[in-house]
Parts: C-alpha cells; sequence; structure tokens
C-alpha cells in the first residue's frame, strides 16, 4: 500500500513543483509584481482564441481591444475617430478609400513598425483558407476588389459595390491589425495562443481558462494617462466566488447582470458604470408553427405582456421600453416607433376569435442561465392572465438554440444585442434564411424588398430610410417583442477610476487610475 | 497476482474502447449543434455550414466515427475546438489540478474517516458515537457546492487565510490554493467513510480473535489500530478506490466554486460549447483513471488480506 501511496504523492509532488496548468506566454514563473500597480479583472468567459480571425462574437472579446488596434476606433454614440489610420478619404463615387497611416507605431515583442503591408495582410488573411475565418462575410471581403500599398504609409482599398458602413466594419473586432511578421514567425496556430498587437497593453502571459496577465507597452503611441501596470484578467466561472472576490478585494472589477447585485454593490460603496451594449430582451414568435400561423393569435400575444412590469420590478427603472427590435443605440434603430397595448382582455377575445376561448397552451422556450428564468417566469404569468395556458421550458444554450433554429420552438425569450451594424439582424428574418436563422419563419416579400434596397443603399441616409420602414414592417407582423433594452453594469472597486466605455460593451483601461 | 493484473489490463481495454464508442455516438444524440453554439445566435447559415465542413461535421456520422477512432487508436484525441489546440495538450496541462485535489482530499478525508470511524466503533451508543454518527450523517447529506460556499465563507471571508479564488501566484501559495477545495472534498469523504469504518470495525470488534487478542493482554491500541483495524480494512478500501475514481469526474463542483481549472471544469466547459473531441478526450482520460484505480484498489486487497492472495493462487 506504502508503495501506492508513495507513487501518487511524487505525481502531486511533481504536479507542485511543475506548477501543474504550463503557463503560456514569455513568463512562466508565477508573477512577482513588486511596485506594479496592478488591477485584477472578474471574467466569467475570455478569449478561446486571439486570432481576429477566429473571433466570433463580441461577448468574447475583452482583453482583445486592450491589445489590438484598428484603423479608425468605434466611439459610444456609434462615431468614428482615428487609430491606426491618420485620417482617410474616400473618393466621390464611394467606392476607393485612401487611408493615411499613423507612422511610428511599434508592433508588441519587437515585431518592427506597423506599415500599409500589416494592413494588405490583416484585412486579406481573412480570405485565407488555412485561416479559416469566420469573419470572412463580416468584413465583407469578396466587395473588396484591391488592396494597394503605394508605400508604407499609404493604403488604398477598392470597393466593387458601395458600402456605407465600410469604415465601420474596420472598426470592429475583425478589423483588428494583426502582424504580417509575427504570423510569418508564430503561424496560423501561434496567433490563437499569442496576440501580437500595437495596443496600450501588450500581452504578457496566460494559463487558458484560469487567467490572462497583460502589461502597459511602453512604446505605444498614444498617450495613457493612468497609472495601471497590469492587468490580470481571472476566469471565474460561479457567480457566488465573483461575488465574494470582489468583496474581498481579490479582483477590482467584474460585469454584473444582475441588476439586484448591482444595487447591494452600490449599497457597499462599489460604482458602477452601465455599459451600453445594443441589447434587449424580446419574445419571439415561429410565424410557420402553430398557432403563431393565426395573426389573431400572434395579436392576443402582443396584448399580453406589459413592459412596465419588466422595467419596474425587474430592472428598477434603469431600462427603458425598446422603441423597435433593433436597439435604437445601434446606428439603424428606430426609438419610439414599437408602442405596445397591453390590454389582456383584448387579448382573451382575439384568442376567442381564433377559436381558443377556452385558452391556448403554449410553450414558452428560453435559457436556464443567470439572467433569463425571471423575465421568462414574468412572461408566463402575464400569458397566464390574458388566456394562454403557458408552459416554461428553460434549457441549456446548446438546446435552446438548437429547438428555435430547427423550427421546433414557437415561442422564446432571449437577450439579444445587435451588432454595431445592423445589416445582420436585419437581413437574417428575410425569406432566403429559413429555416436557418430566420428564427422566426417570416417570409414577406415585402420586408425582403425593403431590406434588399437597405443593403444596397448608396447614402446612409437611404440606408437609415429604408432599413426604417423594414422595422416597421417587420414590427406589424407582431412576431418580434421587443421587451425592454439591457444594459450590463461594471462595478469597480472605489480604488479604480478613469476607465473608459467604448462602443461594443469594451472597457479601455489605459487611462484608469489605481490609488 | 501479476497474471491477475495482466488479465485485469487487457479487460480495461475493451472497456476503454467501449466508453469511446458510447461517448462518441451519445454526445452527438445531445440536442445542441456543435457550430450554432460555438459562433452564436447571431451566425449566419454561411458562417455555420462553413464551420461544419472546416470540423468535418458535414460527413455522415459513420464516416466520422472511423476518423475519430483511428485516431484515437493512434492516441490521438483530435483539436479542441473551443480550445484550437490538441485535445491531449489541453486535458494534460489541466489533469494535475485534479489530481492533488483528489488525492489530497481522499488522503486527508481518510485519515480523518480512520480516526473518527474507530472512535464512533469503540464508543457504540454513547455520545461519541451519536455525534460522530450525526456528522457523517450531516456530511453526506449536504450537498458539495454547499459545504464549498461555506469553506469560501469562514475561510476566505472572515478569517481571509485563503483566496477565494484559488489559482495560486500574485502572493497565494501552492498550499493555501489548495486548502479551501481539499478541505471541502476531505469533509464529504470523510463522511462517507467514517460511516463505512464504524460499521465494518463494529463487525469486527465481535470477532473471536478481537476477544483473543485482548485475553492475551495486548495493549488496546494494538487491539483497536493492528488487528481489528487491518482486518476491517477491505470495505473501507473498496470505499476509498470507489471515492478517489469518482473524485476526478466529480471534481467539477469544487473547480467551479473555488474557480480551478482542471479536467471537470473541462469537461463541463466541453460540453456547454459542444466541443466533440474536448468530451472524447476528457471522457477516455476519466474512464482510463477510473480503470487504473480500481486495478490498485484490486491490488490493495491482496495486499490487505493475504487470503485473497491465496485464493488467487489456488
Amino acid at each position: 500500500m506504502l508503495w501506492i501511496l508513495v507513487l501518487l504523492a511524487s505525481m502531486v509532488i511533481l504536479a507542485a513543483c511543475g506548477g501543474g496548468a504550463p503557463q503560456t506566454g514569455s513568463d512562466a514563473e508565477p508573477p512577482e509584481h513588486g511596485e506594479e500597480k496592478v488591477i485584477t479583472l472578474g471574467r466569467s468567459w475570455e478569449e478561446k482564441s486571439w486570432d481576429p480571425a477566429a473571433l466570433t462574437m463580441p461577448d468574447d472579446i475583452y482583453l482583445a481591444p486592450m491589445i489590438y488596434e484598428n484603423l479608425v476606433e468605434l466611439n459610444i454614440d456609434g462615431s468614428l475617430s482615428p487609430e491606426l489610420a491618420e485620417d482617410w478619404e474616400v473618393s466621390e463615387d464611394g467606392l476607393t478609400y485612401t487611408f493615411n497611416l499613423r507612422q511610428g507605431v511599434k508592433w508588441h515583442h519587437d515585431y518592427g513598425e506597423f506599415t500599409s503591408e500589416d494592413v494588405k495582410f490583416s484585412i486579406e488573411r481573412h480570405g485565407d483558407p488555412d485561416v479559416g475565418s469566420i469573419n470572412l462575410e463580416n468584413i465583407h471581403l469578396d466587395n473588396i476588389e484591391s488592396i494597394d500599398t503605394p508605400d508604407d504609409y499609404t493604403v488604398v482599398i477598392k470597393l466593387k459595390s458601395i458600402d456605407v458602413d465600410f469604415m465601420t466594419r474596420l472598426a470592429l473586432y475583425y478589423g483588428n491589425m494583426v502582424s504580417k511578421a509575427a504570423y510569418e514567425d508564430k503561424g496560423i496556430d501561434g496567433m490563437k495562443l499569442f496576440p501580437v498587437g500595437t495596443g496600450a497593453y501588450q500581452y504578457d502571459k496566460g494559463t487558458p481558462g484560469t487567467k490572462t496577465e497583460v502589461v502597459r507597452f511602453n512604446d505605444w503611441w498614444g498617450e495613457a494617462a493612468g497609472n495601471v501596470d497590469r492587468i490580470i484578467a481571472h476566469i471565474i466561472t460561479d457567480t457566488n466566488t465573483m461575488y465574494s472576490a470582489l468583496e474581498n478585494g481579490e479582483i477590482d472589477t467584474f460585469d454584473s447582470y444582475d441588476k439586484d447585485k448591482t444595487k447591494e454593490f452600490i449599497s457597499k460603496g462599489f460604482t458602477s458604470d452601465s455599459v451600453p451594449y445594443r441589447q434587449l430582451l424580446y419574445v419571439g414568435l415561429n410565424m410557420q408553427l402553430e398557432p403563431f400561423d393565426n395573426p389573431k393569435v400572434r395579436e392576443a400575444f402582443f396584448h399580453a405582456i406589459d413592459p412596465d412590469v419588466f422595467i419596474k420590478d425587474l430592472y428598477y427603472e434603469t431600462e427603458t421600453a425598446a422603441g423597435s427590435y433593433i436597439p435604437a443605440e445601434s446606428k439603424y434603430g428606430l426609438k419610439d416607433h414599437f408602442q405596445p397595448s397591453y390590454d389582456p382582455e383584448k387579448a382573451k377575445q382575439l384568442l376567442a376569435e381564433a377559436g381558443y376561448a377556452d385558452g391556448l397552451e403554449v410553450t414558452l422556450w428560453s435559457i436556464n442561465d443567470a439572467i433569463s428564468p425571471a423575465p421568462a417566469t414574468i412572461t408566463q404569468s402575464q400569458l397566464q392572465d390574458a388566456g394562454f395556458k403557458c408552459e416554461m421550458q428553460l434549457v441549456e444554450a446548446g438546446v435552446f438554440f438548437d429547438k428555435v433554429r430547427e423550427g421546433e420552438a414557437g415561442m422564446w425569450l432571449l437577450y439579444n444585442d445587435t451588432p454595431a451594424i445592423a445589416d445582420h439582424t436585419m437581413t437574417r428574418y428575410t425569406s432566403v434564411n429559413y429555416p436557418g436563422n430566420n428564427w422566426c419563419g417570416i417570409m414577406d416579400k415585402e420586408y425582403d424588398a425593403l431590406v434588399d434596397a437597405g443593403m444596397k443603399a448608396s447614402t446612409e441616409e437611404e440606408k437609415a430610410a429604408k432599413f426604417a420602414d423594414a422595422q416597421k414592417r417587420l414590427m406589424s407582423l407582431n412576431v418580434l417583442y421587443p421587451v425592454a433594452t439591457y444594459h450590463f453594469d461594471h462595478i469597480s472597486n472605489s480604488r479604480l477610476t478613469g476607465h473608459i466605455i467604448c462602443g461594443d460593451g469594451i472597457v479601455r483601461y489605459h487611462n484608469a487610475v489605481l490609488e | 497476482m501479476k497474471r491477475y493484473i495482466l488479465s485485469r489490463i487487457l479487460f480495461a481495454i475493451p472497456t476503454i474502447i467501449g466508453v469511446f464508442i458510447l461517448v462518441f455516438f451519445i454526445v452527438r444524440l445531445i440536442p445542441g449543434d456543435p457550430a450554432v453554439t460555438m459562433l452564436g445566435s447571431n451566425a449566419t447559415n454561411e458562417q455555420i455550414e462553413r464551420y461544419r465542413e472546416q470540423h468535418g461535421h458535414d460527413k455522415p456520422i459513420a464516416v466520422q466515427f472511423g476518423i475519430a477512432f483511428k485516431n484515437f487508436l493512434k492516441g490521438d484525441m483530435g483539436q479542441s475546438l473551443s480550445w484550437y489546440r490538441p485535445v491531449r495538450e489541453v486535458i494534460f496541462e489541466k489533469l494535475p489540478r485534479t489530481a492533488e485535489l483528489a488525492f489530497f482530499g481522499i488522503l486527508f478525508g481518510t485519515l480523518a474517516a480512520l480516526l473518527l470511524g474507530v472512535t464512533a466503533a469503540v464508543h457504540r451508543g454513547r455520545w461519541p458515537d451519536l455525534l460522530l454518527t450525526a456528522f457523517a450523517s450531516l456530511g453526506m447529506s449536504l450537498p458539495t457546492f454547499y459545504i464549498g460556499l461555506w469553506v469560501l465563507v469562514i475561510f476566505a471571508m472572515k478569517l481571509k487565510i485563503i483566496p477565494v479564488i484559488s489559482s495560486f501566484g500574485s502572493g497565494v501559495s501552492y498550499w493555501q490554493s489548495l486548502f479551501g477545495p481539499v478541505l471541502t472534498m476531505a469533509l464529504g469523504e470523510c463522511a462517507l467513510i467514517t460511516r463505512t469504518t464504524r460499521s465494518s470495525m463494529l463487525e469486527i470488534l465481535n470477532e473471536d480473535f478481537i476477544r483473543t487478542a485482548r485475553s492475551k493482554g495486548l495493549s488496546e491500541k494494538i487491539v483497536l489500530y493492528k488487528h481489528a483495524l487491518g482486518n476491517a480494512l477491505i470495505p473501507i478500501v473498496t470505499v476509498v478506490g470507489y471515492s478517489l475514481a469518482t473524485a476526478f469526474g466529480g471534481a467539477i463542483v469544487l473547480e467551479t466554486v473555488f474557480a480551478r481549472n482542471g479536467i471537470g471544469k473541462l469537461l463541463i466547459d466541453g460540453i456547454n460549447v459542444r466541443d466533440y473531441p474536448l468530451i472524447q478526450g476528457t471522457t477516455i482520460v476519466i474512464a482510463i483513471l477510473m480503470v487504473l484505480i480500481n486495478i490498485i484498489t484490486d491490488i490493495i486487497y491482496g495486499l490487505v488480506d493475504p487470503r485473497i492472495r491465496v485464493g488467487e493462487n489456488k
């Protein structure tokens, strides 16, 4: 028996001496921070890959915007500012973009100077089959005719057809600039594990699933007014552990999705910043499935929901009614179009007219996560009051997406975020996308035509007008009920100030001050 | 004995292959497409199709199985869909974290349980027995995450001797990072092993050879810990072996509560994003560990009870 214990003990001692999970990055030793100013972030998820071609959605991204930079930066109000491009010109026909790049910008980890070749490489690699970019459509690579680099600091991009949101595409995560030299040195897989950017912080080390550390980049071209030298992001998946870690001072900040917890932490002296994320809570109906193929049933449903209850009781009036399915914070969102009319008696009358005088049995699907069960329960309760016999199915995210995508769920509740460019949210409900990500089964030629016209618009005004009409048409079909806007809260220890909330739910710390 | 061990190892091979086949098909029966789960609710049909092509999920299931099985026989567990790295590499990064937790949790739990179980048996029907039986019942009925939260509240929040986040570095020692999860696991396991030790000891203490040992004038300590406990070990070893084997799979809850990055959490993360190669690889590794621990438990039977070895020889 003794030898077995000795064997197992040796294994454990080896694990302890070896530090267990090896760290990736420049330093495998436990950190010795000395006099460094360090902030620790609590995160429930992380970038599983650092390659912008493999980043899937804004939810995945948190540290990457501190490491990578783009030609232009997206501001909180949707406007654009120069970043790695100092200025740019657009030709009269709207097809040629000429960028003048910032000179003297250094890549992290001594990979040389940022040049026009890096811009060409960063965009064109999305089309490389070996890279396998999942953001090929997002960056509209097939609409790019050519990318020319007349000198090191000039880039000329020619489009095949006008894309009024082309500049915004370049400002989003799939427009991150990556180093050609680093790519040639580290290869495709190396890019996924070790990011090389030009941002205010450079990647230092990380243990996937545990923590990632970035350090101040002293050769950054910008001006960093803050004093934070190192940022450590700890992965904590249990929310109770996250709360305890914040109270215990082990983390300085985390994002709260629970309004009750936000209130609690504010009362304890923590600070809270609401982070706009173009997100809203909505209930969707599949109009190809019974009983929601009946317009009267859908209309009854729209009279059964009272958004005020959600806003007052669930969100403590920190959220507002949604004006459309595209949030108002989004470029093409309508602010006050949707005017809900809560009338449970009218709902019952409509159900009776539809042949369901004794009530209608329906199932509400949602995700069994930290934020969905409460609004799902309120929805169920309101539907019961309006003559529906509502069963609730709370399932794991993978099951949920399968059910709605395959057209097996007639009604669902979900928090949805609209990307900075609403194109995708608008086009997903066109006829060609059913079955698939047109979860509502909308087969409406008028809507299809309006979206198509918006996508082909030659000016922003024209696109906004077409998308506005398309949204009005969509809302008239009574298939997407936008219940309320939704923001998450960035809770911080009071010793941390000066961090900046940017567009796309991103928080930047280069001006942050740690007392 | 060597032949016995060899036969157990040979029997383990079809077991592991069986586990692989079962896991391969079961994970594909779970609703949820890896492409949709990985790419999110806003993914377009084109993105999803391309993702499936890139990862071979568009091929018939029999072809997918053939490729995966061939690779499995070569020791290749494939590339993780969510970690973008070979599954084997990811698993062997996380395994030591769970192994140390399981080892120390079971070790300390067992040592404490032997002491408490013997004490309860010796004081049968009196207050120490009642108290320890109540403790064991409580420990077995409380969920692990609940014990874990209390350990966090007491030792991290109130006493501040351990961190809430159990990853070492940044001023946290290796032993500090282990204390919370090990204590939680030890408390849970201690309860089960205490009950087993108590009942096994009660049976042995009524045997003739114990009376003989006492009548020969041996000290009570030698009677209890050498003669009685030595002979009561068989059921205890079974329970300890079982606990150690299940600790690898059961570490999921502890690793979540203490923000610890082990194989249990890896499996859960894999299931959440439908990372098929990762689920298969992790399950196979846990199955291999269970088989190995069972073989070791069988060997220990022979060491603690010579009659078993005699039976084998015959």
